[in-house]
């Protein structure tokens, strides 16, 4: 018999195996899980030790450079994505100092991971966000599209200001998108308020706000949600969206400029897109997944109705 | 379309559905399969080093998603209840009362066992942990050996499990 604490050793042992990219004694894993049931709830254990750690270490992060200096991004390794140690003390002091932004932007296709100690936002391609050194609970977004993970602190209500409207937080987990169509919000987890001074809508997790220019309406709607914010692991999920929407979030994902014709900007999709890899051999793969016909002009690739090119 | 690791995944079915119910989907391992197979069919086609570790790879992801979400359904369906019972109906979610205390002691425990791991044990496990830094870019960042970054990564998960097992 395995005693508890050999078994939780163990346990930490395939944990930290399996962070090496090129870890491939799967066979071993699973001959270890079998082994005893008490073996996949040590192991879970230990992950979800690692998730509970991550609000104290983000707490821990290198100090926040001084306003006066442009920020330094450090590129990471693995994956492409950008993090910051932009993390300073929350303070009365802050509140007395004048507004300090600075500005974080991506190119389309390009991912980026800014961690504050309020707040870590994950900002999609094409993307500017405005931040504030002196104030960690505000952020603008000037254009594209993010995924807010939030510290809920009562006392100060995180607000993002998109365009003449805010989103505040009253929870956690929050995706923000905006573009010349208008503004749409998804709540993973949490609450939000769409501009509480005005409509003061509340969404719940799993809802969706979809603020158009040219309608002049709310439209609240639902979203499965695993699915909001999942363009960070490449991959789009639709319920009857316009595929003008489609087109805005691929440009955005892909960096390549995918436009709707005004033939098929309103033509509803739903569905699962997964992205990445060989942009040629996607965009082929397009025009049958979304039911259209594409065309090619000036390295732009537009969506327009099927051509009936056999009859 | 990846036709080959499709084709890959179908050859080892067996010990992939073995794979899933072991790391806990229960009735529902048929389902996380299917989940990979959708994943795999939009996968982008490209050269893969090894295919069967790479599935391993994809169904261990997709069961660390589920186990995530039934953790922070429970935590929501907890917060849920408790704003039902403030004198503020559905304004908030954010726990109150005895849950906000149990959680802030528990992230204080855990405050208190990482700054007592050290420095470089901190850095290493902040790195993987945050910054999703592989060991080897880790042990570069911070000149020291891969054995180093691992049993300093060792030392940190044990810490954490210490001080969420035993509350002081």
């Amino acid at each position: 018999m395995t005693d508890r604490g050999d078994i939780r050793e163990a346990a930490v042992g395939w944990v930290v195996a399996q962070t090496d990219p090129a870890f491939a004694d799967w066979d071993g894993f699973l001959a270890w899980l079998e082994a005893d049931p008490a073996h996949a709830s040590a192991y879970e254990a230990v992950l979800a030790a690692g998730d509970a750690a991550e609000p104290a270490l983000r707490a821990a992060a290198t100090p926040m450079p001084a306003p006066a200096r442009r920020p330094i991004w450090r590129r990471q390794a693995t994956g492409g994505l950008l993090a910051a140690g932009i993390v300073g003390a929350i303070g009365l002091g802050y509140l007395n100092l004048g507004p300090a932004p600075f500005v974080i932007e991506t190119g389309p296709g390009e991912h980026r991971t800014v961690t504050l100690d309020t707040a870590t936002i994950a900002l999609n391609g094409d993307t500017r966000l405005v931040l504030d050194h002196h104030n960690p609970h505000r952020a603008t977004l000037d254009r594209g599209e993010a995924l807010f993970d939030v510290t809920h602190d009562e006392a100060h209500p995180f607000a993002v200001k998109v365009g003449d409207d805010e989103v505040q937080d009253v929870g956690t987990r929050f995706d923000i998108t905006r573009d010349p169509a208008g503004t749409r919000v998804a709540v993973a987890e949490g609450m939000v308020v769409y501009n509480p001074k005005a409509e003061a809508v509340r969404l719940g997790p799993g809802q969706t706000l979809d603020a158009r220019r040219s309608a002049g309406e709310l439209r609240v709607a639902t979203a499965a949600t695993s699915d909001i914010g999942s363009w960070r692991e490449d991959r789009l999920s639709y319920r009857q969206a316009p595929l003008s929407v489609v087109a805005a979030d691929l440009a955005r994902g892909l960096g390549l400029p995918v436009e709707a014709a005004p033939d098929v900007a309103d033509q509803p999709f739903t569905g699962v897109i997964a992205y990445g890899g060989d942009r040629a051999q996607f965009l082929d793969r397009l025009g049958p997944l979304l039911d259209v016909g594409v065309k090619r002009d000036q390295g732009r690739t537009i969506l327009t109705r099927k051509a009936d090119a056999r009859l | 379309m990846s036709e080959g690791l499709q084709a890959i995944l179908l050859a080892n079915r067996a010990t992939l559905l073995r794979f899933v119910a072991a790391r806990g989907a229960g009735d529902e391992a048929e389902d996380v399969l299917q989940e990979l197979w959708i994943k795999l069919a939009a996968a982008p086609a490209g050269p893969i080093a090894n295919p069967l570790s790479y599935l391993f790879r994809a169904a261990e992801n997709l069961m660390r998603d589920r186990h995530r979400a039934s953790r922070q359904a429970i935590l929501r369906d907890a917060a849920w209840d408790e704003s039902h019972s403030a004198s503020l109906p559905g304004v908030s979610d954010a726990p109150t009362g005895e849950r906000v205390l149990i959680a802030r002691e528990e992230l204080a425990r855990i405050e208190a066992a990482l700054a007592a791991l050290g420095d470089r044990a901190r850095d290493v496990f902040r790195l993987h942990r945050i910054e999703g830094m592989a060991q080897r870019d880790i042990a570069t960042r911070l000149g020291v050996s891969l054995s180093t970054v691992e049993s300093d990564m060792r030392k940190a998960y044990r810490a954490v499990l210490d001080a969420r097992e035993r509350p002081e």
